[in-house]
């Protein structure tokens, strides 16, 4: 049962003899306590690496698109199929990913494994490259879509899982940045390395070789989700995380009772991230035609989103943190979106106005939205919620980027700002829902740092409460199912008396956040 | 090398600007013209077409001529005006087309002919400074014009011209120019890509050249063409070219720039010849943003050598004497943009034109545009403040209740 699920997160609150026995052993030097900084910042470190090889060679073959086309001897249409290939299974396959995670492997061996699927996935596309076969490496590019797509969502877990409640915001930042380094990485390294292999061997076979050198990278990714896995098996058994204790398995039917709050968060994903990544791939004709710049201006300009947003979500992400009120933030770079969008769409101002304005505004609900999903969904369940909403996102892309090409050709791209903006208004209107949804509910979403801790500490606090009436009340095998449904704190007692007689409950009282705080026993 | 001078006007939105364009769309109204078309010499064998498009008030004339080079010639006249052309004599002697009584006014333009060069930088752009036979061919218009298509109705008249060269010393080895002229009853915008907006008073002219292949052994080469303009104005008057640009692409995707290029009668009065077009050339059929590139034009030079240009030609036939006397110009457009390939890419290059009289058709906003605008960004905007006052609201009743259980 070890590896199947944890309740509990590392830097969660234990108890004293907990963190007596971590100081025995090597546990006593700082470096080696699971609960110091130290050994928390190499966790992150390797995180961010887990994802560098993936996001380094999903771009590949856009870095050397004309050599990959020359010396295969492909047209457009067939390149295209390198990413179609990679981006469309991936969209349910991110769900499946999740869930194995959660069910089956546990995060740790799921990571390895995802990890070590990209690793033949780029190893097959560069001997499809050698051999000349573009179908082997379609099929590898398969293979490695099914791997990191699953990695994304493994990353998100473990930095749930070790960040939660601290750092989050900043770390999911941190982890967005150093994706867009890999891919900025890739595209600047990549040409002088082919120009390099290129003479020594010539023509596919060159490709091949150049796509060997860069597998190396998903190969440091793989070591450094087996170092990761390590040090989270030793970080657990020191600080004897409680895990699943309760039992609790993630089944694939628990997606349809996820809250509506996590529904709506995917929808704000959706809503947002489409009047980001279709921009900027249909971004370059709008600013050569439209501000009169040259193709590589145009580049520049396009590519500044990422740029800044490398820069700029991890230092948004230390803000959220020490803020909290992630809905406001969503909210605010939702608004600075819509403002950096007008701006493009209807003014001739310089548009680097506006896709720097861009690159703040996405960046910030990076490391905002994201973590508010560990917030809604329990953490069994959180492999699986992950790749739910990354699929959403794949699919909702993948769909959409189709419309807005449909669009630009029929309508011109001042009929596609409107719908960029329609969509950015459709998030913004959500976020508002979520608002009030989630203030009904707790008000979780929006608390403040410290309101937050003092949340936490007290759904600590009553779930120890409840498990300690259960052991008084006799042994385990007197339970039976029924209590554990419906378990009968003072709380809850006192909370079904005041509602019977009517009496309006304090918002601190509120019904839905018993239901979370008992969530861990049901 | 300059280009020529680059106006720009930039148009800003705010939320009151709806209402007039609103108006605008409601009060427009525009004249008709009912069109009727003469084929001559005979209608299996065209050479030249004459429209005669009969408003309200006046009739517009246009002769498109195929006999020598490619020309389109506005007449305004009163409604008895005809036209009479001296066949054995036309076009090489000088007034053998004309009509009695005399027009108002006439403007002219005649596809004179085109320019292959070398373009070694990639920038896109003719260097007319540069004239070394390693950097620019002069090729002349094809020799032979076919008919394709000819279609009439009450809505419009539809001319397809192809041209080739048969000679068989001529400089380019194999490619057609594709000449396709059409004008509208109502003012609206072309069926196909740039979706030109026409007047009442203009011709479209879509100029295509397909699968040249030249003599010239230029590796990176691209096509321009150049265009000569004649009206009966005096001589002091000449064209101004302005480049308009909005935000708005709606017609033409991809495209936020408008050139107008107006006479002097047409800026000061609208009683003159003008040509609209958007800078972009389409480098297949299948029009759309990935095939297209941009087209550049050149300053406006005045023709000192009339006889070598001219001869020859509808515009000298119908001007006569009084051609270098009036307003006579030539304009260079070139067709390509750096990064887009070269000519050679696609093979192809398709530009439009209007050529007309009065004043250039302004571009607006369409109602489905505003529709959108007004659903898509409109209805959010509302649900935010209702959900913003729900929010305030209920914060003030929600004080309420923790103060009551507070006691």
């Amino acid at each position: 049962m070890d590896d199947i699920s944890r309740v509990e997160s590392v830097n969660a609150p234990t108890s004293e003899d907990d963190s007596e026995q971590e100081q025995q052993g090597c546990g006593g030097s700082s470096c080696c306590n699971p609960k110091s900084c130290i050994y928390r910042f190499c966790g992150l470190v390797l995180m961010c690496l887990l994802g560098f090889g993936s996001y380094f060679c999903y771009d590949n073959p856009a870095a050397l698109q004309d050599n990959f086309m020359q010396d295969l001897k492909i047209n457009t249409s067939q390149f295209v199929y390198l990413y179609s290939w990679y981006s469309w299974p991936s969209v349910v396959l991110c769900v499946v990913g999740g869930f194995l995670m959660d069910r089956v492997f546990g995060i740790r061996l799921g990571t390895v494994i995802f990890a070590l699927l990209v690793v033949i996935g780029v190893s097959i596309v560069a001997l499809g490259a050698i051999l000349n076969k573009f179908w082997l490496m379609v099929a590898g590019r398969f293979i490695f879509g099914i791997g990191g797509e699953s990695l994304a969502v493994a990353q998100n877990t473990y930095a749930v899982l070790w960040f939660k409640g601290k750092e989050l915001n900043m770390v999911f930042g941190l982890q967005m940045s150093f994706a867009r380094v890999g891919s900025t990485v890739n595209f600047s390294v990549m040409e002088p390395i082919y120009r390099w292999v290129n003479t020594y061997y010539e023509g596919y076979t060159c490709t091949g070789v150049v796509l060997f050198f860069a597998s190396i990278t998903t190969v440091v990714s793989l070591l450094s989700t087996i170092i990761l896995a390590w040090m989270d098996r030793r970080a657990e058994r020191l600080l004897k995380r409680r895990d699943n204790q309760s039992g609790e398995v993630v089944r694939i039917t628990d997606i349809k009772d996820f809250p509506l709050s996590f529904w709506m968060i995917a929808l704000v994903c959706v809503a947002y991230y489409v009047a980001i990544f279709p921009f900027i791939a249909l971004g370059k004709v709008f600013f050569i035609r439209k501000f009169n710049m040259t193709p590589d201006e145009a580049n520049t300009v396009n590519s500044i989103v990422y740029t800044i947003s490398a820069v700029s979500s991890p230092l948004f992400g230390i803000v959220v943190d020490k803020l909290g009120r992630n809905l406001i933030c969503c909210f605010v770079s939702i608004l600075v979106t819509i403002a950096s969008h007008a701006i493009l769409a209807f003014t001739f101002l310089n548009p680097f106005i506006g896709t720097s304005l861009m690159g703040l505004g996405y960046s910030m609900l990076a490391s905002g939205l994201w973590p508010m999903v560990s917030m809604v969904i329990p953490e069994h369940q959180l492999g699986t919620a992950y790749g739910v909403m990354q699929s959403v996102q794949n699919l909702g892309l993948a769909l959409i980027t189709l419309v807005c090409g449909i669009i630009v050709d029929n309508g011109g791209y001042l009929m596609l700002e409107i719908f960029f903006l329609a969509c950015l208004c459709v998030a913004l209107v959500t976020t508002v829902v979520i608002y009030l949804y989630d203030s009904k509910h707790g008000g979780i979403l929006n608390m403040s740092a410290d309101d937050r801790e003092v949340y936490e500490k007290n759904r600590i606090s009553a779930e120890d409460l409840e498990r300690e009436k259960l052991v008084a009340a006799g042994s385990m095998s007197d339970i039976t199912p029924q209590d554990l449904l419906q378990p009968h704190s003072d709380f809850h007692i006192r909370n079904r008396y005041l509602s019977r007689i009517g009496a309006n409950l304090p918002s601190h009282y509120n019904e839905n956040q018993k239901g979370l705080a008992y969530r861990a026993l049901r | 090398m300059t280009m020529a001078s680059y106006k720009m006007t930039n148009y800003y939105l705010s939320l009151f600007s709806f209402i007039p364009f609103l108006l605008c769309f409601c009060c427009s109204t525009y004249q008709e013209r009912q069109l009727v078309a003469e084929l001559y010499p005979n209608s299996t064998n065209v050479e030249i077409v004459h429209v005669r498009a009969v408003g309200s008030n006046d009739t517009l004339h246009y002769v498109w001529c195929f006999r020598s080079k490619p020309t389109v010639l506005l007449a305004l006249t009163s409604h008895a005006s005809n036209l009479s052309v001296l066949w054995e004599q036309f076009p090489s002697t000088a007034n053998s087309i004309s009509f009695e009584p005399k027009p108002i006014y006439s403007f002219g333009v005649s596809v004179n002919q085109l320019y292959e060069f070398n373009d070694v930088n990639d920038t896109g752009l003719l260097d007319m400074n540069n004239s070394s036979e390693s950097y620019i061919h002069t090729i002349d218009m094809p020799d032979t014009w076919e008919m394709k298509d000819i279609e009439q109705n009450l809505d419009f008249v539809r001319l397809v011209m192809e041209g080739s060269w048969k000679n068989n010393e001529s400089f380019v080895k194999q490619g057609t120019i594709r000449i396709e002229l059409e004008t509208y009853r109502e003012q609206g915008h072309g069926s196909d890509l740039p979706h030109l907006m026409h007047s009442t008073n203009a011709t479209q002219l879509e100029f295509s050249m397909r699968n040249m292949i030249t003599n010239s052994s230029f590796k990176q080469s691209r096509f321009a063409s150049e265009l000569i303009l004649a009206a009966n104005e005096s001589a002091k008057s000449s064209v101004f070219p302005t480049a308009y640009k909005s935000f708005d692409d709606e017609h033409t995707p991809g495209v936020f720039t408008l050139v107008d290029l107006q006479t002097t009668a047409s800026r000061e009065q609208n009683k003159g010849g003008y040509m609209q077009w958007r800078p972009v050339a389409y480098v297949a059929d299948e029009r759309d943003i990935v095939n297209s590139t941009e087209t550049a034009f050149y300053d406006i030079k005045n023709i000192t050598n009339t006889s070598s240009k001219c001869d020859g030609t509808l515009l000298a036939a119908y001007f006569g004497d009084n051609l270098s006397k009036n307003l006579l110009n030539a304009l260079n457009i070139s067709f390509g943009a750096k990064d887009d390939g070269f000519y050679a890419q696609n093979n192809m290059s398709i530009w439009t034109i209007t050529i007309g009289y009065g004043h250039p058709p302004d571009e607006n906003f369409s109602l489905f545009l505003i529709l959108i605008m007004s659903f898509g960004l409109g209805l959010p905007t509302v649900i935010i403040m209702i959900s913003g006052l729900y929010i305030a609201l209920r914060r003030i009743t929600y004080r309420k209740d923790d103060l009551f259980l507070s006691e």
